[in-house]
């Protein structure tokens, strides 16, 4: 089974199938790049992704792996065919792989799928986040995420006369 | 399923043992001085900082992940994300802003999105650029309810935000936009458009040019024109050919690289100042969308399209049939160095013969730029030009056109892929082609890609777009119907084609 070294930003090294690897678009690309410059075909890439830590791969990689039998799914879903990105949905897996997450956590798989081209994970983890947004006021999303408005003078009032500006009409 | 897929072989922890040795409280005034980004970069070094770090994740990365979790929010909390902090303020604003001002001129960009939640964001996008539209919406109501203090805001505040706004000029002034309102706001927040659409009334292009010209010095940085001419009810344009005579002193624009003059007409005055314009501007533009009859021009020789638009990568050209084989020989000549080429014809109503075009024609102009062309969207309807039907002619025709290297997407209609020789062209001439997106207005012809991988050894898929949905705008109207992928030996557990309903 042909393999590929996946190395953390903190160092940890993952070997990985490389079939597993491939699902994410990222590591498609470097592992392809790898083969052509490369003359020994048996030769294993490594990979080396700067901006994920060891935990964060790890939890993308076993994403992949529970989901390494998926259909790789059209990324466009016709609405009229009533199939959007919503309806694939969460499978319980992913809800329990999710559930003990820290918001933090959450986030850095949202950069990391992002980065790695992982659809699937980008989409569960976004609609996570988005859950703590939609339909908060300002205050609640500073208080959700620990922000603080670091706006000075009227820069915040200027800022809501706009926000009503778009939104009414 | 396997089981050795994952194994942690080895983990180095580069914890921060420093000379001298700090104490965690010491890292952590540090770290307040350091930018989101830099926090980011501190916490994905090693497994220590990442926990000094965990409870102040969210703060930092907020900016970051809002842009990839707009397209997923509702669009009125979307605003609110906008509130929250400078940072996501930006991050909101640059991310709309990109969608907006993008720097393409081809209106089926987001063929190649691949996500809902972009189209989401487009979508937003497009909503507010009606709002910043000052043909339509009033621009004192704008500063009143918007910009109540601008006289002292600072003029490193961006009003605008999208970067892009619609101005209007006609001869009576215009009643949304008071003359002396916008005198008053854009010498001082005018450096931070970046894309403009001027509707000029075509008539009275002399008494407004002056205003345009001034206008134009009060935007710097624009990255984006449109021209759009508009006529008073009742009015035409004069149809003598106008001959660009009088030169007119346009302010340097060294940002300009995208240019849009789709409706402008090559007659009357208007003409004349868009030829200025082109003499001005023409050697820095990167993209440019015109009319057919605007290409067929007769004094816009083959040289002086050469010299006008020495760096144009992606041209566009849309409008009705009239003009269209003429500016098509022009193409089949020119030498420019396109990657990006749009041929887009408005159907008329009627005899359908009307709205077709000679195949040759169209693949003489795009074998032109076979060295650098990657993208090819034609919307016309192709027709066998009627010298083929001799047997001669049809082998010699195949003979002329070069493999295009590089052309990776097409773009076309179902009637085309009916036609043998857009058929023989696909099949012979682009080999290396990654992308074949179909429009089509019945989606019960989505069969009609099939056949297409058995010949493109390197075809990855073949998107079928619906133009049959009942909003038609630039959004709404594409939707994918089904993406047949080829079979690809690794990567799918699946065989055969990924289908869904």
């Amino acid at each position: 089974m042909a393999l590929v070294r996946v190395i953390s930003s903190d160092g940890a090294a993952f070997l990985v199938s490389q079939r597993l690897a491939k699902r994410s678009g990222k590591l498609k690309t470097e592992i392809e790049t790898f083969r052509k410059s490369s003359d020994n075909s048996e030769a294993q890439p490594e990979i080396r992704i700067v901006t994920i830590r060891a935990e964060i791969l790890r939890l993308v990689l076993q994403w992949l792996q529970q989901h390494q039998n998926d259909p790789v799914l059209p990324a466009n879903q016709n609405e009229q065919d009533g199939r959007g990105d919503a309806e694939m949905g969460q499978s319980q897996w992913d809800r329990d792989f999710l559930a003990p997450m820290d918001l933090g956590i959450v986030m850095e798989l949202i950069l990391a799928a992002n980065h790695l081209e992982v659809k699937g994970l980008l989409d569960i983890t976004c609609k996570l986040v988005e859950s703590k947004i939609t339909g908060r006021t300002v205050d609640e999303i500073r208080t959700a995420f620990k922000l603080k408005s670091d706006f000075k003078g009227n820069e915040e009032e200027q800022t809501r006369l706009e926000n009503r500006w778009c939104v009414e009409n | 399923m396997e089981n050795l897929d994952i194994k942690t072989s080895k983990i180095s922890l580069k914890s921060p043992t420093t000379t001298p040795m700090l104490p965690p409280e010491l890292w952590n005034q540090m770290f307040q001085y350091l930018s989101p980004e830099d926090l980011f970069s501190v916490s994905s070094t090693c497994p220590a900082w990442n926990e000094l770090l965990e409870d102040k994740k969210t703060t930092y990365l907020f900016a970051f992940v809002l842009p990839l979790v707009m397209g997923h929010v509702e669009r009125k909390t979307l605003f609110y994300c906008r509130s929250v902090t400078k940072a996501s303020k930006l991050g909101f604003e640059k991310t709309l802003q990109s969608f907006c001002n993008s720097d393409d001129v081809n209106p089926f960009r987001h063929h190649h999105e691949d996500s809902i939640s972009q189209r989401c964001l487009r979508d937003v996008a497009c909503k507010l650029k009606r709002h910043y539209d000052f043909s339509h919406v009033n621009f004192k109501e704008f500063l009143q309810k918007v910009f109540p203090n601008f006289s002292t805001t600072s003029s490193e505040f961006n009003p605008f935000l999208l970067r892009h706004i619609v101005l209007a000029s006609s001869r009576s002034g215009d009643v949304y936009l008071p003359g002396h309102h916008l005198l008053s706001i854009l010498p001082k927040f005018g450096h931070h458009l970046v894309s403009l659409d001027l509707i000029i009334d075509a008539n009275s292009i002399d008494m407004l040019i002056s205003r345009i010209v001034s206008q134009l010095s009060l935007v710097p940085n624009l990255k984006r024109l449109a021209i759009i001419p508009s006529v008073l009810q009742g009015e035409t344009i004069p149809i003598h050919l106008a001959r660009p005579t009088t030169s007119y002193n346009f302010p340097k624009l060294v940002n300009l690289v995208h240019f849009n003059v789709e409706d402008v007409q090559p007659t009357g005055n208007l003409y004349c100042v868009v030829f200025t314009m082109l003499e001005t501007y023409g050697h820095q533009l990167t993209s440019f969308a015109c009319s057919p009859t605007f290409l067929a021009a007769s004094f816009l020789t083959v040289n002086k399209l050469n010299t006008l638009f020495p760096n144009i990568k992606k041209f566009q050209l849309s409008g009705v049939r009239l003009d269209f084989s003429q500016a098509l020989s022009k193409l089949s000549e020119v030498s420019w160095p396109l990657v990006h080429l749009h041929l887009q014809m408005s159907y008329l109503t009627g005899w359908k013969e009307v709205n077709m075009l000679d195949a040759q024609k169209v693949f003489s102009a795009v074998n032109n730029f076979h060295k650098n062309l990657m993208h090819l969207h034609v919307n016309c309807m192709l027709l066998p030009s009627r010298a083929n039907s001799n047997v001669n002619n049809k082998t010699e025709t195949v003979e002329i056109y070069k493999p295009m290297s590089k052309l990776k997407i097409i773009i076309t209609n179902a009637h085309n892929m009916e036609r043998g020789i857009f058929c023989k062209f696909l099949k012979e001439n682009c080999q290396y082609l990654h992308q074949l997106h179909i429009e089509t207005w019945d989606i019960k012809e989505r069969d009609k890609g099939r056949w297409v991988f058995e010949h493109m050894r390197n075809l990855e898929k073949v998107v079928l777009w619906n133009l049959n949905v009942s909003s038609f705008n630039e959004l709404g109207r594409t939707h994918t119907v089904r993406r047949c992928t080829r079979p690809n030996s690794e990567v799918m557990a699946d065989s055969g084609i990924t289908e869904r309903k």
